[in-house]
């Protein structure tokens, strides 16, 4: 479970929050088998900065991630992104939400194998029956180093190529906020440090406000301010009724 | 391992219906088929029963050759009424009554038409004979016997359908112009319920016979024999007192209400309702194999760790061979009595295609059980094997490894050149048995069967190959409809183009065999209106309104006389045998014909001795003109004929008129037959509204003839190749179904292994609508590579049958409207295949889908 005993969030800050979450919980379950993966949970994403959550696994940082990120919604509380309340959205709204708003970067890349590079970089545009300019694709592709692989599929690719492709393909609908579920977290640490760069570059040099969920440490270094779970420092004084194992 | 299989069947529920519904429905429909033609063939042999009890013996004229009634214009010879006499004084002879039966005196109904369909029985009975009662199948349900000139008793369908009872007025054509009678009763056949689309109407004997033309003249002489003879004493007894143009034989080999032609028309039924029973079970094999390989391929890591644990390679073959057993035996067990549902089902398809057919209660029959649930569990077990093989060689390795894929087997590795093999095979099979000279039917059809299912598993082995381009091609129209969606949709068409091209090929078949028919249909319509816009030059055409019954010379001579017309000419038929072989005769009037039908100049020539033979015919039996030939009627004459010209009417005949003809003069000494086939009418002016309604008014008293406009007439000719076409695709409509069934398995399956994929689309924006529009197009490019590949396969076939015919002068043509409605209507069942997977689909919560195993 991932609980802020400290307001986490950022009075004063003059940059707007991207994401903003207020006395967030999420109860699975009913009765006396409910299970708290989060609760109470209160923070703030500032825009154009790379924050990431630590916390081993089954302390509740995927759960935050999906409730941020509208895939999941809490059991109280709410969240907004870019300053619009998204709880209580219908299915609908959420998909466009996603689909102007949010990128998402997966720790096994989920590309589509029917599709190249190329394409899978485009597929969210391509949904939202958008067609991207030449020279826009190009950048976007070039960002991530493919221009030589743009036509391969993914079967073709070596897995931090495919996690390249991810990044762009989250990118390319330069989001309000992109979500990076532990992407290195099926790397070895040398692809690894190359995804993290362009992930850092990404927030340096377009100011693309990114959340990274990860429990390496190293990973989390990265970012500009790191949020932890105390029930990962201090397991043993957690006062949820049952530690459990979450969806990470 | 029996364990293993078992929860596999109730762990993937829905697949498991959906398959198991696939066999049902084919073995429902063999079930049906024996279901259905059991119980008509109960309802025939009652009838049989009903008719010939109570007859010992049967004397009438000998004829010189055989004669089926369904195929042959010829009418038999009479006897003499004086014979009864003879009959009678034999000592063995209990009872003897002249008889004559007709099978065109047609009952009018209420709005002034014929009611009926046929064989429609006109009968004379002698009920003061004693004890005649028991050689009749007569039973009187209400009401007594006809008795003097005014009185008939109809059948009891016939009188409720038409409303007629007791005192009624009725009008009865039989010869000449139509009269009115008194129902004095009426009357069932036995205790047979229907008889279908047969009427009948009895009279007293001398009211029959004058009716039927036939003063003095019995058709036949039917005996009982004394208490304690036994019926070949007394056929015996009776032969021997018998002239030479008489004989005497057993009621059921005399037949004269013409049982056999209704068993054998049974048989046909049970055939082609098997048939396609056949082409259904065929259809849900595909749909097994595919379902079970699709499970298989999902399943090896299952399977692959179960080998770990240390099952045998057998006992995995086992337990998949074991999962199809098991759902076969279930499914076999529900089609059987899904079976006799479907039945009466098509009991009542057959009734609303006016192919009504004798009923008496079902036949359940244990041969009905067994032969279905054999098929049933055979088919599913064998079109399980391929997979249960395959799942053999998934590696114990394979558990460790994900998405890790089954190597394919020896047969897998060749499977292209097998495929190419079986359809060079199943080319040659074909080809030899539709083309190659003087094969028997029955070798035709042992070449030909094998040859079109060898045909359709090769081109289903080799749609992997076509299946990518297809889709590819296919998908491109999608792709622009559909967006993003649409394009996605075309990729995982492509993606497995195995399971693709197995889920087409399901529906392959059953398309192919619908454009095969639509073909031959259009090509039989269009040889028919050719022929006939070349043959008549008449203006009007006089026919039955059943359109296969002959028609009355009197309203011929009325037509002959209204004012306007310039002539008015019949055609007579019968059968004669010549050069040992029965051939078709026809009596013209040599005066009219040649002005009113396509003829020779030497037609006008006909004299007593004088005949007119079709060209292919007398090439055959080297006939030229000035030959001299003989004929011998069915009474036994013989006509010697010289041959005065010959004839080259269009090669396809739909009039079916005879190879020789003859004056009307010599037609009329020789031959039994009186009424016409059709006539033909000349006007002055031509056809036009007011004189049809002038002939109309002619025939006003012949109820069961009509008059049409020559092309009126043509189109009426082509009416029963669409109710032929009708049934065909109500007959196909359930293999389609059944390849349905295999499309939604086949989705629901790729739903299944793409759930990630789909929680990633959801989640990149990715809409509902868009994700079920994406299922749909997958589905409906599937269905439309089934169509293509059906078209093609139907094409073939159709095109290799019409070769066969075409000395017969059938067209090939091709009915490119219907092909596309196929087209559309394929697509249509595309979308509603896709409804319950896309719904899946589109249900799917992508945080659900994204969660790592």
């Amino acid at each position: 479970m991932f609980e802020t005993a400290l307001d986490l969030s950022l009075p004063g800050t003059e940059a707007p929050a991207a994401v903003a979450a207020a006395d967030v919980t999420r109860r699975y379950g009913e009765g006396e088998s409910a299970v708290e993966a989060l609760r109470g949970v209160t923070l703030e994403v500032p825009s154009g900065q790379f924050t990431a959550v630590m916390g081993p696994s089954g302390s509740g940082k995927s759960t935050l991630m999906h409730v941020l990120a509208g895939l999941d919604s809490p059991t109280t509380g709410s969240v907004s992104i870019g300053g619009r309340e998204i709880t209580g959205m219908n299915d609908r709204e959420l998909t466009l939400l996603r689909r102007r708003e949010i990128g998402f970067v997966f720790q096994f890349f989920n590309l589509l194998p029917v599709l190249t590079a190329e394409e899978n970089v485009l597929l969210p545009l391509s949904i939202a029956g958008r067609k991207p300019g030449k020279a826009f694709t190009d950048a976007v592709i070039e960002r991530v180093g493919l221009s030589d692989r743009r036509s391969h599929r993914p079967a073709e690719l070596s897995g931090g190529q495919q996690q390249r492709v991810a990044i762009a393909r989250a990118l390319v609908t330069e989001p309000t906020v992109l979500f990076a579920d532990e992407p290195t977290g099926n790397l070895d640490s040398t692809t690894g440090a190359e995804i993290l760069a362009l992930l850092r570059d990404a927030v340096n040099a377009h100011g693309q406000t990114t959340l990274m969920v990860t429990h390496d440490a190293r990973a989390a270094a990265t970012a500009d301010r790191v949020l932890s779970s105390p029930m990962a420092a201090w397991p043993e004084t957690s006062s949820a009724p049952t530690r459990t194992r979450c969806s990470t | 391992m029996i364990r293993v299989a078992l929860r596999g069947i109730a762990a993937r529920r829905l697949r498991t219906v959906l398959t198991a519904l696939a066999i049902v429905l084919g073995v429902a429909m063999i079930s049906g088929a024996f279901v259905l033609s059991d119980t008509m063939r109960r309802g025939a042999d009652s009838l049989s029963t009903a008719s010939y009890r109570g007859t010992d013996a049967v004397v009438d004229a000998r004829t010189a050759f055989d004669v089926d009634a369904d195929e042959d214009a010829a009418t038999a010879p009479t006897i003499p009424a004086s014979l009864l006499e003879r009959v009678r004084a034999v000592p063995e002879v209990g009872t003897a009554v002249g008889d004559v039966t007709d099978l065109q005196t047609k009952i009018v109904g209420q709005d002034g038409k014929v009611t009926g369909d046929g064989p429609y029985f006109g009968e004379g009975i002698d009920p003061s004979a004693k004890g005649a009662g028991a050689l009749r199948p007569f039973r009187l349900e209400k009401g007594r016997f006809a008795s003097g000139g005014g009185e008939v008793v109809i059948d009891a369908g016939t009188a409720e359908r038409e409303g007629y009872g007791i005192g009624d007025r009725v009008e009865i054509a039989a010869r000449g112009p139509v009269r009115g009678f008194r129902v004095s009763g009426i009357a069932t056949f036995g205790d047979v319920k229907s008889i279908g689309t047969a009427t009948f109407a009895v009279f007293d004997l001398p009211t029959a016979q004058r009716l039927l033309h036939k003063p003095g003249v019995y058709d036949s002489i039917l005996v009982a024999a004394k208490q304690g003879v036994s019926k070949a004493r007394v056929r015996r007894a009776v032969a021997a007192t018998l002239p030479a143009s008489a004989r005497v034989q057993s009621a059921e080999a005399q037949d004269r209400y013409t049982l056999e032609g209704l068993k054998t028309f049974i048989g046909w039924i049970k055939a082609f309702l098997l048939a396609f029973g056949g082409v259904a079970v065929l259809v849900g094999a595909f749909t097994i194999f595919n379902t079970l390989s699709i499970t298989v391929a999902q399943r090896s890591r299952e399977l692959a760790l179960l080998r770990t644990v240390g099952s045998s390679r057998r006992q995995v073959l086992r337990s998949v061979l074991l999962e199809a057993l098991a759902v076969g035996a279930v499914a076999s067990a529900i089609g059987v009595f899904a079976g006799l549902g479907l039945g009466k089902g098509l009991s009542s398809v057959m009734a609303s295609l006016g192919l009504d057919l004798p009923e008496a209660g079902t036949v359940f029959g244990p041969r009905t059980v067994i032969v279905s649930l054999l098929v049933g569990v055979l088919v599913t077990v064998l079109a399980g094997l391929g997979p249960a093989l395959r799942a053999t060689r998934v590696s114990p390795v394979t558990v460790l490894r994900e998405g890790a894929e089954i190597p394919p087997g020896r047969f897998g590795r060749r499977l292209p050149q097998i495929a190419t093999g079986l359809t060079a095979l199943a080319v040659a099979l074909l080809g030899v048995g539709v083309l190659a000279p003087g094969l028997s039917g029955g070798a035709r059809g042992g070449l030909i069967g094998p040859g079109a299912l060898l045909l359709f598993l090769g081109v289903a082995m080799m749609s992997p190959r076509l299946a990518r381009p297809l889709a590819s091609v296919i998908g491109r129209p999608a792709e622009r409809l559909g967006g993003s969606a649409g394009r996605l949709a075309r990729r995982n068409a492509m993606r497995n183009p195995g399971r693709t091209a197995a889920t087409a090929s399901a529906l392959m078949i059953g398309i192919s065999l619908v454009v095969f028919v639509a073909v031959l249909g259009q090509g039989v319509r269009q040889s028919t209106t050719g022929a006939l816009e070349k043959s008549i030059k008449a203006d009007y055409v006089v026919a039955s309104t059943d359109g296969y019954s002959p028609i009355d010379p009197g309203g011929v001579r009325r037509v002959a006389g209204a004012p306007g017309v310039r002539s008015a000419t019949g055609i007579q038929q019968d059968g004669a045998r010549a050069f040992g072989e029965k051939v078709g005769v026809n009596g013209v009037d040599p005066a009219t014909i040649g002005r009113l039908y396509d003829s020779p100049a030497a037609i006008a020539r006909l004299d007593g001795r004088g005949a007119i033979v079709e060209r292919g015919y007398a090439k055959r039996h080297h006939l030229k003109v000035g030959d001299r030939f003989a004929i011998t009627t069915l009474g036994g004459g013989r006509l010697q004929l010289r041959v005065l010209g010959l004839d080259s009417p269009p090669k396809f005949n739909p009039l079916g008129l005879g190879k020789v003809t003859v004056s009307e003069a010599t037609f009329a000494r020789h031959f039994a037959t009186e009424r016409y086939r059709l006539a033909f009418v000349a006007t002055d002016g031509g056809a036009s509204g007011a004189t049809t309604h002038a002939l109309e008014r002619q025939l006003a008293g012949f109820p069961d003839a009509e008059v049409q406009t020559s092309s009126a007439f043509a189109d009426s000719q082509m009416s029963w190749v669409d109710s032929v076409l009708g049934i065909f695709y109500v007959m196909l409509a359930l293999s389609v179904i059944v390849s349905l069934f295999g499309i939604v398995n086949t989705l629901v399956l790729s739903v299944l292994e793409r759930t990630r994929e789909l929680g990633m689309l959801r989640a990149v924006g990715m809409t509902r609508r868009q994700v079920r529009r994406m299922v749909r197009h997958e589905s409906v490019v599937t269905a439309l590579i089934g169509a293509t590949l059906g078209t093609g396969v139907g094409l073939f076939l159709a095109g290799l049958v019409t070769a066969a015919f075409s000395d017969d002068g059938l067209a090939f043509s091709v009915p490119v409207g219907s092909l596309l409605a196929f087209a559309v209507v394929a697509a249509l069942a595309g979308v509603l295949a896709a409804v319950l997977p896309a719904r899946r689909a589109a249900r799917l919560d992508p945080l659900a889908a994204l969660q790592y195993e």
